[in-house]
């Protein structure tokens, strides 16, 4: 099977995944216990006019079969409806005008910490038993396994109370007009800093942990005794012989966190008061907007199949025995 | 060992400088202007129409904006406000309303009678408001500044439910073609003391003073309504003085104690903390199960262990204290005075007497018939409200009543309980739950009126139903004097004491937090987020302020700059631990 090949037949896995999710996100509000006007209304009590009223606004009066129908061609429009808590406003204008604040937390929060990770892992696997790698690893453990929210809150304490360097909330200070994109770059990026160094410092401990001990593995391999024998520099083997190697495992943590942090990033918005899809999503549940929990896990869902299928090749490329 | 090659190094420096930069930016925040006042809360608004929104936190936007005709202080009284006066007609079927003539628009169009006129009509032309609304058979301008309602029948509320309905715009609105769809997201035009500045979603509401304010110079020059999601941030955010004023909750109050500059005022709201029972079902559809359960559940370690002291023990009349007196103090809690012991012998032998026993001795009671007293309590997951439950369960337990509680989130609890209308059937034993009410005794008239039943109500869900309560709450509506009117209110505190359509254990306080250094003259026992107060605070003056000696302690404006031998501190700490990183990194490879 060659390249092209294989990413159509990955492709065509993640479009019937995609079909899937899209079935499911239909279904399931429908297999709820009621009827979906209990759902839609919540703890609302509202005339029968009103009820009515909305039950021809949301489609409901008509059979499942036409709103499936309907719920597909307004899906494939980008439509994902409307929400509830913020009625009338479309669901998709929501997540849009909050997914920009997510992806520059999440970005810079991953490419730092994997690089750090990769680095760090790289050099503790490569000193094994050494100080360096005790620590590497001990400190590692010790972050992965802390909660996530208390870091989180951890850090706000700390450099935003006691040493009050870092805003307590948001990604934007309050009343502030920017006269050009750099005054306002600085504001986000003060903002915003606490928010990147919490999700770096706790994915870094993962990517550490992992790069530090596929490095160990591949340190073992006989291709590595070879190329010291040969008298390769202990730079070339380090990196080109044997980080390159490890590193499989890991590109395919990163590409696979990058679409599961979409969603994951709730703590992280939630302890910062910061305004992107993560705190859209818990609002969203917490207030029983079923719309807008739909439209947000459909987007989830579809973020993680695609980084999943973008792994799959990126794997492929790296790792050529893959395919075969 | 391996040298670290050059181009990592650059890339070491690079991240450990990234990570520093946001401490230069620091240099650039901007101060507070003069007089700020910032307040807390932890949601965003959802939209900013009056009529539509349910969120609270638009409320405290929404507010500051618009007004209404009159303003109802916790103490009960109406301070006039958009009406200098009102009239009610003896047979409390009209009601005129006398406008102050300054009144005008942010957009200085003035504020007139004809506003008024059509607020109403359009409420009622969209069923919005209904429980105001649908007693209107009239409403028209009698003349500029006058405006007179008539009323279907005779109907008392009618006054607290006008005076308290926001009264918008026609020249704005009456554009709008759909005012149900309308968010009023953009630049709002309100009477109110503020004006709209920006909403940025998800972080803060900003408003502006209205300089053209028709009842004066407003002192305050912006108040920021500004959204943190986690209480222990908003917790930090007013302990630095970063926002002024907050709403907070019994288990947070212990972080603010012995903080300098920040105090903590109880307000009385008219919210009711109680158990709801399906009448419909054994063993609740026993008068004296329910009796019983009143007696034994220790309302005092509701109000002390869920709710740590704050609050005041519920009476069986399903009236607060708030209500002044409306309250019937012969309706109080009968196991008041009682021990534990003499409160559960009580119980028991109330039902002992109604041959409610453990015919089978397995330590629950049953009917005689092989029913036993068992029932599931639906208990939120809220650490307060499952403590409640548990004293509940406790209770019950002491007297042969075997309650299960069945956690569940708030809002399947809503929609089990009250359900939506007539396509629900009430499936539930017993819950637990809050409920909020306007200052005026009608509300027992939707909780409990049954002929027809307010659905979605207490009595409905409850399925309770009695014709001389429903006699009495509808004379309770329609009787004008005051006097006649407290007595049938405190008659019908009677019947709903000896039937217990549900079990007030706790009267609520709202819990507020507030710095003192900002702001003086408070407006204590109020709502201290409201407009009312906010008109009223002075701000405090800034000698007082500079001359305190532990002013190093309290960040203002002032403040500010003490904030800088700190982050001094903190940055020479990175900086000493990325160095130390570097090096360390650097002695390892050689």
């Amino acid at each position: 099977m060659g390249m092209k090949d294989f990413i159509i037949k990955r492709s065509m896995f993640a479009l019937v995944a995609i079909i899937v999710v899209f079935v499911f996100n239909f279904i399931l509000p429908r297999l709820m216990p009621g009827n979906p006007m209990l759902f839609i209304m919540g703890g609302v009590k509202l005339q029968p006019e009103t009820r009515e009223m909305l039950k021809l606004r949301f489609g409901l009066d008509k059979s499942v079969w036409e709103q499936f129908i309907a719920y597909t061609r307004r899906t494939l429009q980008g439509d994902l409806g409307i929400s509830f808590s913020h009625y009338p406003r479309p669901v998709t204008e929501l997540v849009l005008s909050r997914m920009p604040w997510t992806l520059a937390l999440l970005i810079p929060s991953v490419l730092l910490s994997a690089t750090l990770g990769i680095i760090i892992g790289v050099f503790a696997a490569w000193n094994r038993g050494g100080k360096f790698d005790t620590a590497v690893t001990s400190i590692g453990l010790f972050i992965w396994s802390l909660p996530f929210f208390w870091l989180a809150l951890m850090l706000l304490l700390v450099f935003g109370y006691y040493y009050p360097i870092f805003p307590l909330r948001g990604s934007v200070s309050i009343g502030m007009d920017y006269p050009n994109f750099l005054s306002f770059f600085k504001d986000w990026l003060w903002h915003s800093t606490l928010p990147i160094i919490s999700l770096t410092i706790w994915n870094y401990a993962g990517y550490a942990l992992m790069m530090r001990n596929t490095m160990v593995d591949t340190l073992d391999e006989d291709y590595i005794a070879t190329a010291t024998v040969k008298g390769l520099s202990e730079r070339t083997i380090m990196f080109k012989h044997a980080a390159r190697n490890a590193l499989l495992p890991v590109v395919t943590q990163i590409t696979l966190s990058l679409g599961f942090t979409l969603s994951g990033s709730i703590f992280t918005e939630t302890v910062f008061s910061y305004p992107g899809i993560g705190l859209l999503t818990y609002d969203a549940v917490m207030s029983r907007d079923y719309p807008l929990t739909q439209g947000l896990f459909f987007i989830s869902a579809i973020a993680v199949i695609l980084a999943n299928l973008f792994s799959d090749i990126l794997y492929a490329r790296l790792d050529p025995r893959v395919r075969y | 060992m391996i040298e670290m090659p050059s181009k990592l190094k650059i890339l070491s420096i690079t991240l450990t400088i990234l990570f520093l930069i946001p401490s230069v930016v620091f240099l650039t925040y901007a101060a507070d202007e003069e007089y700020v006042l910032n307040i807390g809360r932890d949601q965003d608004p959802d939209v900013l129409n009056p009529f539509t929104t349910t969120a609270a936190a638009s409320g405290n936007v929404i507010e500051k904006m618009y007004e209404t005709l009159f303003y109802v202080r916790n103490d009960g009284e109406f301070v006039p406000w958009l009406a200098d006066s009102w009239e009610v007609s003896d047979d409390a079927k009209e009601y005129t309303f006398y406008l102050n003539e300054d009144a005008a628009w942010s957009d200085e169009e003035p504020l007139t009678a004809d506003d008024v006129v059509y607020t109403f009509q359009m409420l009622m032309d969209n069923d919005l408001e209904p429980s105001t609304t649908r007693e209107i058979v009239t409403v028209e301008a009698l003349d500029a500044h006058t405006v007179k309602f008539t009323t279907n029948s005779s109907f008392v509320p009618f006054l607290y439910r006008a005076g308290i309905t926001y009264i918008v715009p026609e020249h704005i609105w009456s554009e709008l073609d759909d005012v149900i769809a309308f968010t009023n997201n953009e630049n709002p035009i309100g009477s109110g003391p503020f004006v709209w500045d920006r909403w940025v979603e998800g972080q803060y509401v900003s408003l502006l003073k209205n300089e053209n304010y028709w009842k004066g110079e407003v002192l305050v020059d912006k108040v920021n309504i500004i959204t943190y999601r986690s209480t222990d941030a908003q917790a930090l955010a007013l302990k630095v003085g970063e926002i002024d004023v907050t709403l907070t909750d019994p288990s947070q109050v212990g972080t603010y104690v012995g903080v300098k500059d920040v105090s903590i005022d109880q307000t009385n709201v008219n919210r009711l903390c109680y158990m709801g029972w399906n009448l419909r079902r054994w063993p609740f559809s026993s008068n004296e199960v329910r009796k019983a359960i009143a007696l034994a559940v220790d309302r005092r370690d509701v109000v002390e262990s869920a709710y740590l002291g704050y609050g005041t023990i519920g009476n069986d009349g399903y009236v607060a204290p708030i209500l002044g007196e409306y309250m019937n103090p012969d309706t109080a809690w009968k196991g008041l005075d009682m021990t534990d012991e003499e409160r559960y012998a009580a119980a028991n032998k109330i039902l002992d007497d109604a041959g409610i026993i453990d015919t089978d001795g397995d330590g629950i009671r049953d009917d005689g018939a092989g029913n036993p007293c068992e029932a599931d309590m639906l208990a939120a997951s809220s650490s307060a409200f499952l403590r409640t439950c548990e004293v509940v369960q406790e209770g019950c337990e002491a007297i042969g009543i075997k309650i299960n509680l069945v956690p569940r989130e708030i809002g399947t609890i809503i929609v089990d309980v009250y359900g939506l209308g007539e396509e629900y059937e009430p499936d539930f034993d017993c819950y637990y739950m809050t409920c909020g009410y306007i200052l005026d005794p009608d509300y027992l008239y939707m909780e409990y009126f049954s002929d027809p039943h307010v659905i979605g109500w207490n009595g409905y869900s409850g399925g309770y139903s009695n014709p001389e309560l429903n006699d009495l709450l509808i004379l309770a509506r329609t009787t004008g004097d005051i006097d006649q009117r407290i007595e049938y209110v405190h008659d019908i505190q009677e019947i709903i004491a000896e039937d217990l359509p549900a079990l007030n254990l706790r009267n609520h306080v709202a819990l507020t937090v507030y710095r003192t250094d900002k702001y003086d003259n408070w407006q204590l026992g109020e709502d201290l987020l409201s407009i009312y107060n906010i008109l009223q605070l002075e701000p405090a003056g800034p000698e007082e302020i500079i001359v305190t000696e532990t002013v190093t302690e309290t960040v203002t404006e002032q403040v500010e700059v003490e904030k800088t031998p700190s982050w001094v501190y903190a940055l020479v700490g990175v900086l000493v631990i990325a160095v130390g990183a570097l090096g360390y990194m650097y002695t390892q490879k050689k």
